[in-house]
């Protein structure tokens, strides 16, 4: 995970996911769980993803502008969809 | 006097990228991340209540690493770090740098293999990078490979 993209690009290690939050802060705010839970499905998927080294991942979140709540619902929704979908 | 170790402190963050110039490196995940063993690593100078906390004041920094046991619960986790706002974020709750319960329930719900029984605590202000190559992370690349940790989630402060 960085959230310096710059120092990031520069040192290149083999995966990395870049987030637009603040320093100390890149799993997102205190207590704010769907946030948090969000950041870290999508660190994880990129262990899969990147198939480059030195890629680097830039995920979409602009910190307190976003639903999370909502965004996880979505994803839920989309996971079981795909879950009955194979059966 | 005062100026110039200030441009030397300054000189010293700046040229970590010069670590940065050779290949890097590569290892093939060795088997999807629901089966995978996984640790956490953060940067964000997280220790365990009871171990010696990091040398934040330090001026050049401190390259050494705390052993965090997986079964630490995340209200005993702590922050030495004097170079980023710990106070409204990870002093109240640690998983915005040490994202543990977030990674459990991951695991608790298949998404994850298992969790590694060690994670890493590591303080990112460090100005003798040396000392962490040569000294701090073979040290740490040791312990989990003897735990047969496959992959890392490194997060920084």
């Amino acid at each position: 995970m960085t959230v310096s993209r710059d120092v990031t690009a520069g040192i290149k290690p083999p995966r990395a996911v870049y987030v637009r939050f603040p320093f100390g802060f890149a799993f997102g705010e205190p207590f704010a769980y769907d946030q948090q839970l969000i950041i870290a499905e999508d660190a994880l998927a990129a262990l899969e993803s990147i198939k480059e080294p030195g890629a680097l991942i830039e995920l979409p979140y602009r910190w307190k502008r976003e639903n999370y709540a909502t965004l996880r619902r979505e994803r839920e929704r989309g996971m079981e969809a795909q879950q009955e979908g194979a059966h | 006097m005062f100026m110039d170790f200030n441009k030397w402190i300054m000189a010293q963050i700046f040229r970590g990228n010069r670590w940065a110039k050779g290949k890097t490196p590569w290892t093939p995940l060795p088997r999807p991340v629901p089966e995978l063993r996984l640790a956490l690593i953060s940067s964000g100078g997280v220790y365990r209540e009871g171990q010696a906390p990091f040398d934040a004041g330090n001026l050049l920094g401190d390259w050494s690493f705390r052993v965090i046991p997986n079964d630490t619960p995340t209200s005993a986790l702590r922050v030495a770090h004097d170079h980023y706002n710990h106070k409204d974020g990870a002093d109240k709750d640690i998983n915005v740098v040490f994202p543990l319960d977030r990674l459990r329930e991951l695991e608790a719900r298949g998404a994850i293999g298992q969790l590694s029984p060690v994670h890493i605590g590591l303080m990112g202000y460090i100005l003798q990078p040396e000392k962490l190559i040569e000294e701090t992370a073979p040290q740490i690349i040791q312990l989990l490979k003897e735990t047969a940790v496959e992959a890392a989630l490194m997060v920084p402060a």
